[in-house]
C-alpha cells in the first residue's frame, strides 16, 4: 500500500479543496485570480511529476490490491491531463465573466474532473473504472450548465446528464454481467480467465456494455449523438476540456479493458472496431460539412478524430495503441489553441456562428495564425501535428492490412474523412484571412498567461510535426506497458489472487442482474 | 567538445531570424535587416572556425538525430561533412554575407525591406540545408525550400504582373524537374533499399550493378532535378525571365547559389551516375552552354545577358560533370560564385545609379562616374572570360583539361567556342557601357554607389582575381579522390601550363579571339552592328531562339488543350455527375443524419439504445 | 422455484403494471415502491441478504420518498386529464421487448444456468465493511469526492436559479 503512488491525485484533490476554503475568506474581487493559482498549482503539480515520479525498476507499480496501476502509460496520461488542465484553467479566467457567480466552484469543479481523469487512467478494476467515470461525467454535468443564463447550456447540461446516466447504466449493467461471468473485476485476474470465457456470450454482452459506455465518452458512432449539442451549449473552457480530457481519459480506459483485461477476445472483434472506425469518421465529417456554428463544428470534428483514434484500436497491435497516444498528444496542442482562440472571440458574443471569425486577422493577427494553424493540424497537412498523427495511425492500419482487408477499406474511407474535413477546416480559415467587414472591429485584448499558454499550443503543434521521435519513442514506450501487462499474465497464468471471499459472489448471485442506477 | 553543433548552429541560424523578422520584426526595418545579416555573418565565421577546427578531413562524418523511427522504418535528420559541403558552407555563407550587407543599401528604399531580409534567411537556410543534407529525403525537403524561397524573392515585387509571372514561371519549371527527381529517389530508394548518401556509397561500391538496368533512368531522372534548378536545356526558360527579382536576389539566387544547387547535387550523389547518364548530361550542358552563349550575345539588357552568361557557365559545370570532372565542376562553380555575384552586383550598382535603367544602349561612359565599379567589374569580366591570373582561367581549364584527358573533342571544341562567346559578349557589355560616350543624360548625372554597396564588390573581386590559386581545387579531389599534393602558391599560379599545356593556351587564345571580336565591333559605338551584319539570325538571337515562343506553340498550347479538356471533363463529368451525385449524396446524408440530430432528448436516447443493440448484433447476432 | 416466488413476482409485476398506467402520479409512486419492495423481497429470497435489505433501505425507504416530494413540489397533484400514453408507446414497449428478449435469450443460452450453484455463503455486514475501508478504499474515497462534487454543484445550480430572479449582474 504505497499511498505516495497516488500522488497526483491527492494534489490535484487537496488543490481543488483548498480553493473551495480559500473562497471562503477572500472578497469576491480576488475571486477571478483564484484560477491562476488554480493554474499555478497544476503547472507545480506538473513539474512535480515530471522531475520526481519516476517509474521502479520493472515498470510498473501497483496499490491497493492491484486496484490501482501506475505505469508508463498511466504516468503519459496523467502528465497529459495535467497539461489540459493547466491550459483549461488559464483560459476559464479568461471566461471568468461569462461565468455570473459560483466561479471558485467553476474551478474547482474542473479540478475534480481532472482528479477523476487521474484516476481513471490508473483504473486496473472495473470498480475504479466505474467511479473514476462517474467523478469525471458528473463534474462534467455541472461544468456544461454552469451558464444558468444561456438556455443553451442548460439545455447541454441535461442533455449530456440524461444520455450520460443512459450511458451509465449500461456500464454499470456490463459490469455486473463480467463480474458475474466471470468472478473478476481485476484486469489481470480477468485477462487469464478471459479465454475460456470466449464462448459465453453473457460475458462478451456485458463487455460490449461497458464499451458502450466507453464509447459514450469518447463520441464514438453509434454513441456520438450528443456530443454536437453539448459542445455547443457548454462554457468553450468546459467544451475544450471535454474534447479533450475526458476523450482522453475514455481512450485511456479502453486501451487498458480492450488491450489488458480481455486482448484474447479483442482480438476477434476487429471487424466491429473497424465498422465503428470508419463509420464514425464518415459520420463526423460529413455532419461538420454544412455547419456554420465553430463550437457546434468543432464538436463534429472531434467525433471524425475519435474515428481516426479508433482506426489505431482497431489495428490491434502495439503500432496502434502508440499511435493513438500520439494523436492524441497532437490534438492536445491543436484543440486547446483552437478554443482558447474562440473564447477569447467569442466571449461576449451569442452564437458562435463562423462569421464571427471575419477580420480576425486584422484584429488579432497571432489568434488569426494560431487559429488557422489548429485547423491545419486538425485536417491533418504537414508539417503540422495532426499530419504526424494520421501518418502513424494509418500506417499501423496498413500494417494489418494482410491478415484482413478490412482495414485497407478503412483507411480508404479515413483518407475520404480526411479530404472531406479539408473543406469545412478551410472554410474556418477563409472566414479568418477573408477581407470582410468585421463584425467588431476592435483589436482583441490578450492576456500573459493566455498569451504563453497559446505560444505553447503551437510550438506544440510543430514540434510534433516536425520532429516527431523524441514523443514517438515516448508514446510507444507507453504502449508497450499494456503489451509488457499482457505477457506477464500469459507467461504466469496463476497470479495470486487478490483476497476476496466468497460471500461477494453470493452478494448478486451467480448470474443476477445488478441493479441498475435508480 | 565536439566541433559539430557548430555546423547545426550554422544552419539554424538564418531560419531563426526569418522567424523572428516574419513574427516580430516586420515595422522595424534596421532590426530585421541586422538580424538577417547578423545571422549570416556569424554563420560565415562560425563556419571558417569549424573547417579550421574540424579540418578538411577526407573521411567522411555525420552528425545525425533520428528524425523518426517506427518500427523497421527510420528516417534521420543528418549533416554531413566532407569536404564537399565544408566548402560550399564558406562559399555559401560567404557570398551570402556580401550580398546581405550589399542589399542592406540597395533595398533602402524598398518598402518591403524587412520582408526581403526575411526571404533571404529563408533562402540562406534552405540552401544550407541541401548542401549538408546527408540523405535524399532531407535533400528534396530543402531542394523545395530553395524552391519557394527563390519564388517569393524573384515575385518580390509581385505588383509588377511580369515579376509575379516569372516567379510563376520558374517555380513550375523547377517543379517540372523536381517530378523527375522524386522519381529518381524512389527508385533508388526501391532498388537500393536507403536514402543515406554514405550507405548508398557503401551498398554501390559493394555491388557495382545493384541499381541493374534501372540505373541509367535513375541517373537521368535525378538529372531532371539538376536540370530544373540548374537551368539547363530544355528548362532554362526560367532563369533570365527571374531578373525580375530584386539584383541582389539575381547575384544571390541566379548566379552564386541556386542554380549551382543541381551541380551540386549532381556531384554530392555523381557515384549513382553511370556512363551512359553521364554521356546524356555532359552533352545536355555543352549544348546549353553554346545556346545561351549564342544568345548572350544579342541581349540588351545589362542583367539578361548576365543571366544568359550564368546558364552558359552552368552549362560547363555540367560539362564537367559529364565528362566525370566532379571537383573542376565543382572548382568551377566555386569560383563562378565569386565572380558571377561580383557581375550581378556591379551591375546591380550601375542600374541603381541610372535610377533602374537596365538597357545597355542607354549607357556608357560609366568608367569615369563609378570608378570602383568599374574596376570590379572589370575583373570579373577577365575572371569570367578566362584570362590568367584571374580565377575563371584557372577553373575553365581544367575543365578543358578534363575533356582532354576523357579523349572527348566534341566537348572542347564546344567549350572553346563558348570560350569565344563568352569574351565576346562580355567585353561587348563592358566597352558598351563603361567606355565611349555617354548614350543618355542620365549616364553625365550618375553618382557612385554608396560604400555598403562598394564594400561587398571590393572584397567580391578580391575572390574573383586569387580564387583560382589558393587551393579550392586541392580540397574538392580530396573529396573525389586522386589528391594532388599541396603547391606553392607560385607553382599553382603556372599549374594549367604545367599540366594541361594545349588546354591552358587554347583557353588563352579563346580569350583573346573574343576580346579582340569585341574590340573590333563595339568601340566606341553607337548602336549594335551585329543586327546589320547577321540579320535574322542576330533576331534569333536577340529573341532567344524563340524558345519562349516555341515553348508557348507546343507545350503551353498543347498544355491549354489539356486544360481544357481537364475543364470540360471537371465541369461536365466531375462537377455535373460525380460532384452533383456526391453533392446529391452529401446532402441526402446530411438531410437524413440531421433528421436524427433533432435536439430532441427522446430521439436522443432511443438512438443510443437502438446503437447499443446494433452493436450487440453485430458481435453477438451471428 | 416456490410458490412464495411466483406470488412475489406477480404482485412484483402487476405493481409495475400499475405504476406505468395509473393516472394520478401519487398513486404510480406508491405502485413503484411496491415493486421495490417486491424486488428486495425477490433478493431476500435467493438469499442475497444484504442486497436485499440495501433495496429496502434506499429504494423503498429513500428513492421512493424522493418520488413523492417531486411529485408534490411540482403540478402532479391533479390527475392528468389528456391521455398518458405518449402516441409514441408502442416504440417504446419494443424497446423493452426487445431488451427482454436480448437478455432472456442470452441468459438462456448462457453457460451460467448449468454451473452448480455456488454454495450460499453469508455475507455479514462487518465484513463488507472492512473490504470497503481496505481493499475498495480507492474507489471509496473517490465515490466521496464524486458525492462532494454533486453536492457542489446541486448547490450551484438552485443558488442560480434563485439569482435569476432578480436582474442579471452587469458585465464586465
Amino acid at each position: 500500500m504505497n499511498i505516495a503512488l497516488l500522488s497526483h491525485e491527492w494534489l490535484v484533490l487537496l488543490l481543488g479543496l483548498g480553493l473551495l476554503l480559500a473562497d471562503l475568506w477572500l472578497p469576491p474581487a480576488a475571486r477571478r485570480k483564484l484560477g491562476y493559482v488554480a493554474a499555478l498549482g497544476v503547472a507545480a503539480i506538473l513539474l512535480y511529476s515530471i522531475l520526481f515520479v519516476r517509474l521502479p525498476a520493472g515498470g510498473v507499480e501497483y496499490a491497493f490490491g492491484r486496484m490501482y496501476i501506475l505505469d508508463s502509460l498511466a504516468l503519459f496520461f496523467k502528465r497529459f491531463f495535467l497539461l489540459a488542465a493547466l491550459a483549461v484553467l488559464l483560459m476559464s479566467v479568461e471566461f471568468a465573466a461569462e461565468i455570473q457567480s459560483g466561479l471558485t466552484e467553476y474551478y474547482a469543479l474542473t479540478l475534480f474532473a481532472l482528479a477523476g481523469m487521474l484516476f481513471a487512467c490508473s483504473a486496473n478494476d472495473f470498480t475504479l473504472l466505474f467511479v473514476s467515470l462517474e467523478l469525471i461525467t458528473i463534474s462534467f454535468y455541472i461544468l456544461t450548465s454552469f451558464q444558468r443564463a444561456r438556455t443553451l447550456s442548460l439545455e447541454a447540461g441535461v442533455k449530456y446528464l440524461i444520455i450520460g446516466a443512459l450511458s451509465t447504466s449500461f456500464t454499470v449493467f456490463g459490469i455486473a454481467l463480467v463480474y458475474g461471468t466471470s468472478g473478476k473485476l481485476n484486469f489481470q485476474d480477468l485477462a487469464a480467465v478471459a479465454p475460456q470465457l470466449i464462448g459465453n456470450k453473457l460475458f462478451l454482452f456485458g463487455l460490449l456494455w461497458v464499451m458502450v459506455g466507453l464509447g459514450f465518452k469518447i463520441a464514438a458512432f453509434p454513441f456520438q449523438i450528443w456530443a454536437p449539442d453539448v459542445y455547443q451549449g457548454a462554457p468553450s473552457p468546459t467544451t475544450a476540456f471535454l474534447a479533450i480530457g475526458s476523450k482522453a481519459a475514455g481512450f485511456a480506459l479502453v486501451l487498458r479493458v480492450l488491450f489488458t483485461a480481455v486482448p484474447a477476445i479483442t482480438a476477434q472483434w476487429s471487424h466491429l472496431l473497424i465498422v465503428i472506425s470508419a463509420v464514425t469518421i464518415l459520420y463526423g465529417n460529413l455532419c461538420a460539412l454544412p455547419q456554420r456554428n465553430v463550437k457546434r463544428l468543432l464538436g463534429y470534428s472531434s467525433i471524425a478524430h475519435a474515428g481516426y483514434m479508433l482506426l489505431g484500436v482497431a489495428a490491434l497491435s502495439a503500432a496502434g495503441q502508440s499511435a493513438i497516444l500520439y494523436y492524441l498528444s497532437g490534438y492536445l496542442f491543436t484543440v486547446l489553441a483552437a478554443f482558447t482562440v474562440i473564447c477569447l472571440v467569442m466571449r461576449h458574443a451569442e452564437g458562435e456562428d463562423i462569421s464571427r471569425l471575419a477580420g480576425l486577422n486584422q484584429r488579432s493577427p497571432l489568434l488569426a495564425a494560431a487559429m488557422a494553424l489548429a485547423m491545419v493540424s486538425l485536417a491533418g497537412v504537414p508539417p503540422m501535428a495532426g499530419f504526424f498523427g494520421k501518418f502513424l495511425l494509418f500506417k499501423a492500419a496498413l500494417a494489418q492490412g494482410a491478415t484482413q482487408h478490412g482495414y485497407y477499406w478503412l483507411v480508404g474511407i479515413a483518407i475520404l474523412g480526411v479530404v472531406i474535413s479539408l473543406y469545412y477546416y478551410f472554410g474556418v480559415i477563409r472566414a479568418i484571412y477573408w477581407p470582410g467587414n468585421a463584425p467588431d472591429p476592435s483589436p482583441i485584448p490578450v492576456s500573459r498567461p493566455i498569451l504563453l499558454s497559446i505560444y505553447a499550443c503551437v510550438a506544440g503543434m510543430f514540434f510534433l510535426g516536425l520532429y516527431p521521435n523524441p514523443v514517438v519513442t515516448l508514446t510507444s514506450k507507453a504502449a508497450s506497458a499494456l503489451q509488457a501487462e499482457t505477457a506477464a499474465i500469459h507467461a504466469t497464468a496463476t497470479l495470486p489472487k487478490a483476497p476476496r471471499a466468497a460471500w461477494t459472489r453470493s452478494l448478486l448471485g451467480p448470474a443476477s442482474a445488478a441493479p441498475s442506477r435508480p | 567538445m565536439n566541433p559539430d553543433f557548430l555546423a547545426w548552429i550554422i544552419l539554424f541560424l538564418p531560419l531563426v531570424a526569418a522567424g523572428l523578422i516574419t513574427l516580430y520584426f516586420l515595422p522595424q526595418r534596421k532590426v530585421s535587416a541586422g538580424l538577417s545579416t547578423g545571422a549570416v555573418i556569424i554563420g560565415f565565421v562560425l563556419s571558417v572556425i569549424f573547417v579550421s577546427w574540424a579540418g578538411w578531413q577526407p573521411a567522411i562524418r555525420e552528425s545525425a538525430a533520428t528524425w523518426l523511427a517506427v518500427g523497421p522504418l527510420h528516417v534521420a535528420f543528418g549533416l554531413r561533412f566532407d569536404p564537399l559541403s565544408l566548402l560550399m558552407i564558406l562559399v555559401v555563407t560567404g557570398v551570402a554575407s556580401a550580398i546581405h550587407v550589399y542589399s542592406w543599401g540597395y533595398m533602402h528604399e524598398d518598402p518591403g525591406f524587412s520582408r526581403f531580409f526575411a526571404c533571404l534567411s529563408l533562402f540562406t537556410f534552405s540552401m544550407l540545408g541541401i548542401v549538408l543534407a546527408n540523405n535524399f529525403i532531407e535533400l528534396f525537403i530543402f531542394w523545395e525550400l530553395v524552391g519557394v524561397s527563390s519564388y517569393l524573392l524573384i515575385s518580390f515585387w509581385h505588383e509588377r504582373p511580369s515579376a509575379a509571372d516569372a516567379g510563376k514561371k520558374a517555380f513550375l519549371a523547377n517543379r517540372l524537374g523536381d517530378f523527375g527527381f522524386l522519381l529518381g529517389i524512389l527508385i533508388v530508394w526501391s532498388s537500393l533499399g536507403s536514402l543515406n548518401f554514405g550507405v548508398l556509397q557503401d551498398r554501390l561500391s559493394a555491388h557495382a550493378g545493384a541499381l541493374g538496368s534501372l540505373a541509367t533512368i535513375a541517373g537521368l531522372l535525378i538529372f531532371c532535378g539538376a536540370m530544373g534548378k540548374s537551368a539547363q536545356f530544355p528548362l532554362h526558360v526560367w532563369l533570365p525571365d527571374a531578373m525580375e527579382g530584386p539584383t541582389p536576389v539575381s547575384a544571390l539566387i541566379h548566379a552564386a547559389t541556386m542554380v549551382a544547387a543541381g551541380v551540386y547535387m549532381l556531384c554530392r550523389v555523381s557515384f549513382l551516375l553511370d556512363a551512359s547518364a553521364l554521356e546524356v548530361i555532359g552533352w545536355v550542358g555543352g549544348f546549353t552552354a553554346l545556346l545561351s552563349a549564342v544568345i548572350a550575345v544579342q541581349q540588351d539588357d545589362i542583367k539578361r545577358i548576365l543571366a544568359y552568361s550564368t546558364l552558359s557557365q552552368l552549362g560547363y559545370m555540367m560539362m564537367a560533370v559529364g565528362l566525370g570532372g566532379d571537383s573542376q565542376a565543382m572548382f568551377h562553380l566555386s569560383t563562378h560564385a565569386f565572380f558571377k555575384a561580383l557581375l550581378f552586383l556591379g551591375s546591380g550598382s550601375v542600374i541603381l545609379a541610372l535610377h533602374h535603367e537596365q538597357n545597355i544602349w542607354k549607357m556608357g561612359g560609366l568608367r569615369r562616374q563609378m570608378p570602383v565599379t568599374f574596376w570590379t567589374f572589370l575583373a570579373a569580366t577577365f575572371a569570367l572570360s578566362g584570362v590568367p591570373p584571374f580565377s575563371g582561367f584557372y577553373s575553365k581549364d581544367s575543365i578543358f583539361a578534363q575533356a582532354t584527358a576523357r579523349h572527348s573533342y566534341g566537348l572542347l571544341v564546344l567549350g572553346l567556342a563558348v570560350a569565344v562567346l563568352t569574351a565576346f559578349y562580355m567585353f561587348r557589355l563592358v566597352f558598351v557601357v563603361f567606355l565611349g560616350s555617354s548614350r543618355s543624360p542620365a549616364c553625365d548625372h550618375a553618382q557612385e554607389s554608396p560604400p555598403v554597396v562598394l564594400w561587398p564588390l571590393r572584397l567580391l573581386a578580391v575572390f574573383s582575381i586569387i580564387g583560382g590559386y589558393i587551393g579550392i581545387e586541392q580540397v574538392y579531389e580530396k573529396q573525389f579522390g586522386a589528391a594532388g599534393a599541396g603547391h606553392p602558391l607560385w607553382q599553382q599560379l603556372l599549374a594549367p601550363f604545367r599540366e594541361a599545356p594545349i588546354g591552358a593556351v587554347l583557353g588563352i587564345l579563346a580569350a583573346v579571339l573574343g576580346f579582340a571580336g569585341a574590340y573590333k565591333l563595339y568601340s566606341n559605338v553607337a548602336k549594335d552592328p551585329l543586327p546589320d551584319k547577321l540579320g535574322a539570325l542576330s533576331r534569333a538571337m536577340a529573341n532567344r531562339f524563340y524558345f519562349d515562343e516555341l515553348y508557348q506553340a507546343t507545350v503551353i498550347r498543347l498544355h491549354d488543350a489539356l486544360a481544357s479538356i481537364a475543364d470540360w471533363i471537371d465541369r461536365w463529368i466531375i462537377d455535373g455527375f460525380c460532384v452533383g451525385l456526391a453533392r446529391g449524396g452529401t446532402d441526402l446524408t446530411g438531410r437524413a443524419l440531421r433528421l436524427l440530430q433533432t435536439g430532441n432528448l427522446q430521439t436522443y436516447a432511443f438512438l443510443f439504445a437502438l446503437g447499443a443493440a446494433l452493436v450487440l448484433y453485430l458481435v453477438l447476432g451471428k | 422455484m416456490s410458490v412464495a416466488f411466483f406470488i412475489i413476482a406477480l404482485l412484483t409485476l402487476l405493481s409495475a403494471v400499475a405504476a406505468m398506467t395509473l393516472r394520478n402520479l401519487i398513486h404510480c409512486a406508491l405502485a413503484l415502491a411496491f415493486t421495490f419492495a417486491g424486488l428486495a423481497a425477490a433478493y431476500l429470497q435467493l438469499g442475497a441478504q444484504f442486497v436485499g435489505f440495501v433495496q429496502l433501505l434506499v429504494y423503498v425507504g429513500a428513492v421512493a420518498i424522493l418520488i413523492v416530494f417531486a411529485v408534490l413540489l411540482t403540478r402532479g397533484r391533479e390527475p392528468a386529464t389528456q391521455g398518458i400514453f405518449s402516441p409514441k408507446w408502442p416504440v417504446g414497449a419494443a424497446v423493452a421487448l426487445g431488451v427482454f428478449g436480448t437478455l432472456a435469450g442470452l441468459l438462456l443460452s448462457s453457460r451460467v444456468l448449468h454451473h452448480e450453484a455456488a454454495a450460499i455463503a453469508q455475507a455479514p455486514v462487518r465484513q463488507i465493511g472492512e473490504q470497503l475501508m481496505t481493499h475498495y478504499i480507492v474507489p471509496l474515497e473517490v465515490l466521496g469526492v464524486l458525492l462532494t462534487a454533486a453536492l457542489i454543484g446541486a448547490v450551484i445550480l438552485a443558488m442560480h436559479e434563485r439569482e435569476s430572479d432578480s436582474p442579471p449582474p452587469s458585465k464586465t
